[in-house]
């Protein structure tokens, strides 16, 4: 098995490169919220 | 400039001159000059990719930009964490099978070499002039803030991180990006911290965010709505920076070599993605943060006298000018505004909803003086263009000694680390899809390795030249550099999108949708700067894709049969 298919197979920590998508688009989704909450707090 | 802030920025400078010889040391061969010998892990691709990003203008703006225009710039970042999931599924693992050096090499694979060469010239065209200006633009602003020679300060802007690009290549870059990075980091989160301590005794932080909040300048979130619907000329809301955004971040960190240069040099697909990820859940609230340091210095002048107009040589230049008298009266009108200000921040946070009230019709007023002084600064043929003054006038004015020179290195080291990565992606860009593609000349580990050492020292020349040249034009052209991206980065994108997802459009096709996307592109620009349209420039990046993706297949359909059996 060459190096690069090696990679394909193994992601850190949470099992899949789909997770770390998904938590990527999550942090995205609360960053959103939470500077939704700011604009309405003080503006 | 005190003693102690040239002490400072002279061993900070020095300091990165030497650690980037120090960590010059590599193979003397193409993979060791421009890959680093594929051997960097995750959180140095992690910093070298800010690194590369985050330019000079980016620390002197985005405070500017929060205290004139409030936080909304941040949306335009918004794109960059879905962007940077598209290039970990679709991009990275292609370059990484290819064991590619510039992303353009792809192309003549997937397609023919008149796009990869075409897609490379554009790469070398946009970057090349933008690195010019990314020296030129910091350079202008501390001329005029400090006094200093615009061309001495060119020199030292674009001259010194030759030294260690030359010699060290992507390993030399990829370390003092890190180190920099640190540096800069650290300087503007002091700066922020003094900033609060300098606001007047009983006024915290969140008071500061109350002001500034009140005063309009905490619109994080906005959607570009209007009574008469979507407003497409609106630069900066949740839909065009999701949208425009993503285009654009997409073609910057699949497409262009500074950024794809910066990943390659991973010791693994792995580290590579990883890289991107971690800089797609950072980067939006780092950038957050520096925009933040903008509002904090907007509330800072609600209980200090601003100045009337933040770039002081243009200030100068209407003092002497026939509109001196109309100066001094708008003066006097600004001063009296600042005592009313004063009066009604007395009464905070007392009677908050009477402060706030008072202070928003205040706002109102000074903002249209500002208008008539900008007015003025413009007839007089000056830049009525201020906002990239703010932060360093009030770093120069408040700040306490020391700090102020630290403050000037990041300045430098920012601008360092973004054009070292432009110059090594530049050297690499046309020493392999230039040089050794159309040279029949002998090739070879040391000849490559010395071939390009010479190519970036040619490019770091003439960006040095770029720099000398535009500085003979003023400086609006501060704002150049935002936009040029955007005029190249659609067309760029369109064709790799077609080369990943649309197997059906061959070579010639996209080749000749490419040239005409990049013609309607520039057509569309010039519509709106001649106020016939209205289009924000991130839009451009959307549409340059999108046309290349759609004249592509409409011109594989009608081209004679014989170019998709070549296709075959």
């Amino acid at each position: 098995m060459n190096k690069y298919a090696e990679d394909e197979e193994k992601a850190p920590l949470l099992g899949s490169w789909t997770a770390w998508y998904v938590l990527v688009l999550v942090v995205l989704i609360l960053l959103i919220a939470c500077f939704y909450w700011i604009t309405k707090a003080y503006s | 400039m005190k003693s102690l802030d040239w002490v400072v920025l002279i061993v900070t400078l020095s300091g990165i001159i030497l650690y980037g010889i120090y960590k010059s040391r590599t193979t003397r061969d193409l993979d060791g000059y421009f890959l680093s010998n594929r051997s960097m892990p995750w959180y140095l691709i992690l910093l070298s990719i800010m690194g590369t990003q985050a330019s000079a203008i980016t620390f002197l703006a985005a405070p500017g930009q929060a205290y004139t225009d409030g936080m909304r710039f941040v949306q335009y970042y918004f794109g960059l964490p879905l962007a940077a999931i598209v290039i970990c599924i679709s991009f990275v693992p292609v370059f990484s099978r290819l064991k590619v050096f510039t992303a353009y090499e792809y192309l003549e694979q997937r397609f023919d070499l008149k796009t990869r060469t075409f897609t490379s010239f554009l790469f070398l065209l946009q970057r090349g002039l933008s690195t010019g200006i990314s020296i030129y633009a910091p350079s202008i602003i501390l001329s005029v803030l400090l006094g200093w020679n615009i061309y001495l300060t060119n020199l030292f802007m674009g001259g010194l991180l030759i030294i260690y690009t030359v010699t060290g290549g992507a390993r030399a870059v990829a370390y003092t990006q890190t180190f920099q990075f640190v540096i800069i980091m650290g300087a503007m989160f002091i700066a922020g911290y003094f900033i609060v301590k300098d606001l007047p005794p009983g006024i915290g932080f969140t008071d500061a965010l109350r002001v500034g909040g009140k005063l309009g300048k905490m619109n994080v979130i906005t959607t570009g709505f209007t009574d008469k619907g979507f407003d497409w000329g609106d630069r900066y809301n949740i839909f065009s920076g999701m949208i425009g955004g993503f285009f654009l971040l997409l073609s910057y960190f699949g497409t262009d070599q500074s950024q794809v240069g910066r990943y390659l040099t991973a010791r693994s697909l792995k580290e590579s993605r990883l890289g991107l990820l971690m800089n797609g859940m950072v980067k939006v609230p780092m950038q957050f943060l520096i925009l933040l340091i903008g509002v904090l210095v907007f509330a800072f002048y609600q209980f200090n006298k601003a100045p009337a107009f933040f770039n002081e040589l243009e200030l100068k230049r209407l003092e002497q000018s026939v509109y001196g008298d109309s100066l001094k009266h708008l003066k006097q009108e600004l001063y009296s505004i600042q005592q009313r200000k004063d009066a009604a921040l007395a009464l905070y946070p007392a009677q908050q909803d009477a402060a706030f009230q008072q202070l928003q019709l205040l706002q109102g007023e000074t903002e249209a003086v500002r208008a008539q002084i900008k007015g003025l600064v413009k007839k007089n043929g000056g830049a009525d263009n201020d906002t990239n003054y703010i932060f360093l006038h009030f770093v120069v004015d408040y700040l306490p000694v020391g700090l102020v020179g630290l403050i000037i290195a990041i300045i430098f080291l920012a601008s360092w680390g973004s054009i070292a990565a432009a110059l090594n992606s530049l050297a690499s860009s046309t020493v392999i899809d230039f040089h050794k593609r159309f040279s029949s000349k002998g090739h070879g580990g040391e000849k490559d390795y010395q071939v390009s050492k010479k190519y970036t020292l040619l490019w770091g020349l003439f960006c040095m030249a770029v720099a000398m040249f535009v500085s003979n034009w003023g400086n609006s052209l501060i704002e150049v550099v935002n936009v040029l991206g955007s005029l190249f980065y659609g067309t760029i994108l369109g064709i790799f999108l077609v080369a990943f997802y649309s197997k059906r459009i061959g070579g010639n096709a996209v080749f000749w949708a490419a040239l005409m996307a990049e013609v309607i592109v520039v057509v569309l620009f010039f519509l709106n700067e001649y106020k016939i349209i209205s289009l924000g420039f991130l839009w451009l990046n959307a549409i340059g894709a999108l046309l290349v993706w759609g004249i592509g297949g409409v011109l594989q359909w009608i081209l004679p049969a014989k170019t998709a059996a070549a296709r075959q």
